[in-house]
């Protein structure tokens, strides 16, 4: 589903900076994987690699069939489409409301019809728990809640692949649990998925595996249960 | 279909946003379409004219007002006898300005000016072989020279005048048009530029969601559609209102047809979509390259 092969990746002119160095995976279809590191150790950066918001320095990147030295220009929003990101503050629109807000990314990939989308729209909003504040705009949600509207619209096309960065780390116990929750329904249904967080517990308990980066390079690639087993 | 209707929906709550930004654009793209409206107008009335006289080919001959009708018959025998005349008809001022009402359309001429301003005429019709400009020329200049005769035209010279008008005219309406070019793209460009740069954060979302270039450029270019069509239309109703309220003191004046109008608004549309095009562009590519040049 995707593969690393020997990324090297530097934001600076100067090569040898490396933000990732040698990273080298592969993340089978169905795996629910925690990304664990120190603040700048490379977590973010792993994961927008993944969507070419930005191109490996060095090696290549592939992900559902493309590969990151090969892509067009043009097959670059297809690929896109094949992963739901959650960023890590939101970036929800801010003059749409929530329900516009996962419409519009319902319609971006072609689908207009207004039933169909609202249909759609009123599923994914009951799945996270917001169907009843579907019409308010983001700033007049929690910060759980604009957690949760952005995992929606990030699922609203169904994407094979979520990114999610550091999905609880503004959140409470009860609801980081929430959004976790939602995860994992999705990690059931399939979907595979890679979480960038500073939460070692919930790693433990929730992930099929569990990847640590330090200052750019894996130091433990640890697989804690067979994916596609349960956990309650 | 429905894409269309979905991105014109997002162009105009992009413009309703930025209200003041938007008012102030189609004011200043409507001032300048007026005027191009107005050329136009001015135009199409020398062409119709133009043409109307071209169908007059005789002379005009216009007797000095209070000639004595003795006088007007002596002339009117001696210029019957003249080789290059056919025929001669006698019409009095009274026939002239029925005639000019007729024609025009309205019976307040003599309200309006306070007069009736026609002399008696007569209408010669040049004989077959001295219909060409140089006989003409020649024959209204003898028979011009007669004692009684204030003036003598024939339609060419009406023609030629007009002709100098039109092109007048018309060299104007190029440069009026090339004006409203340049206004539309400098106006579009720094509307659009405003516009996407208050989404720009919005903008840079979506793209890394997926969203095709197309898709985050539509919504803009029809938001620069709408507004040259709400120009345009505001700029034709002014012309029209105008038109109206006149319509009494400048009679005989027409409107502009509909395939002209046609024609102006799909040229203002055109322009309005290559200007919104270039603007988007233009400004999606500046984000870009700022982002991250090395980003997709
Ligand atoms: N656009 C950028 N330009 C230059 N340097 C960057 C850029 N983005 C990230 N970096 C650097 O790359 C390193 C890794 O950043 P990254 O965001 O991947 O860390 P992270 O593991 O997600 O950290 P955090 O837990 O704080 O989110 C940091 O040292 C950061 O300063
Ligand atoms: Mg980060």
């Amino acid at each position: 589903m995707i593969a690393f092969e020997h990324v090297h990746k530097s934001y600076a002119v100067r090569r040898g900076d490396w933000v990732l160095e040698d990273l080298h995976l592969t993340v089978e279809p169905g795996e629910l994987v925690f990304i664990l590191g120190h603040s700048g150790a490379g977590k973010s950066t792993l994961l927008k690699l993944i969507t070419l918001e930005e191109r490996p320095t060095r090696g290549t990147v592939e992900v559902a069939g493309f590969r990151s030295d090969r892509i067009r220009r043009g097959e670059v929003p297809q690929l896109r489409r094949r992963c739901g990101v959650v960023f890590q503050d939101f970036r929800l629109i801010r003059d749409k409301t929530i329900s516009e807000n996962v419409a519009y990314c319902l319609r971006m990939t072609g689908t207009l019809e207004k039933g169909v989308v609202r249909r759609a729209v009123a599923r994914v909003l009951h799945s996270v728990g917001l169907y009843g504040l579907r019409d308010r705009f983001p700033h007049e949600l929690s910060g759980g809640e604009q957690q949760r509207a952005a995992i929606g619209r990030a699922l609203i096309h169904q994407p094979p692949i979520l990114l999610a960065d550091e999905p609880t780390g503004n959140l409470d116990t009860r609801t980081g649990d929430e959004v976790m929750e939602v995860l994992l329904r999705l990690h059931r249904a399939g979907t595979t998925i890679l979480v960038a967080t500073h939460d070692e517990q919930r790693a433990q308990r929730l992930a099929t595996r569990r990847l640590t980066l330090e200052q750019g390079r894996v130091v433990e690639d640890l697989f804690l249960r067979p994916h596609g087993t349960e956990i309650y | 279909m429905r894409a269309l209707a979905f991105f014109v929906q997002e162009g105009w709550s992009s413009l309703r946003r930025n209200l003041a930004a938007s008012l102030a654009a189609v004011t200043a793209l409507a001032a300048v379409l007026f005027v191009l409206l107005l050329l136009l107008l001015i135009s199409h009335n020398i062409l119709f004219l133009a043409a109307r006289l071209e169908a007059r080919k005789g002379l005009s001959v216009f007797l000095d007002p209070g000639l004595p009708p003795e006088r007007v018959e002596e002339l009117r025998r001696h210029f019957t006898g003249f080789r290059e005349v056919a025929s001669l008809r006698f019409v009095s001022r009274a026939a002239a300005l029925a005639d000019v009402e007729a024609d025009l359309g309205t019976s307040r001429i003599e309200e309006i000016l306070g007069g009736n301003p026609l002399p008696d005429t007569f209408l010669i019709e040049p004989a077959p072989g001295s219909a060409d400009a140089a006989a003409l020329e020649r024959l209204a200049g003898e028979i011009g020279a007669y004692d009684g005769v204030e003036d003598v035209v024939y339609g060419r010279r009406w023609v030629e005048a007009l002709d100098q008008g039109l092109r007048v005219v018309s060299q104007a309406n190029g440069l009026t048009a090339g004006l409203a070019i340049l206004a539309i793209i400098l106006v579009l460009g720094n509307t659009l530029r405003l516009l996407v740069l208050m989404r720009e954060e919005q903008l840079g979302v979506m793209k890394v969601i997926g969203a095709t270039d197309a898709f985050l450029r539509a919504p803009f270019i029809t938001a620069g559609a709408l507004l040259c069509m709400l120009a345009a239309g505001a700029a034709l109703i002014c012309l029209y209102a105008g038109f109206l309220a006149t319509r009494d003191w400048l009679a005989g004046v027409r409107f502009l047809p509909v395939h002209w109008l046609a024609f102006f608004f799909l040229g203002v549309g055109f322009v309005g979509l290559a200007g919104s095009w270039l603007t988007v562009q233009a400004t999606l590519h500046h984000l870009a390259r700022r982002g991250d040049s090395g980003r997709a």
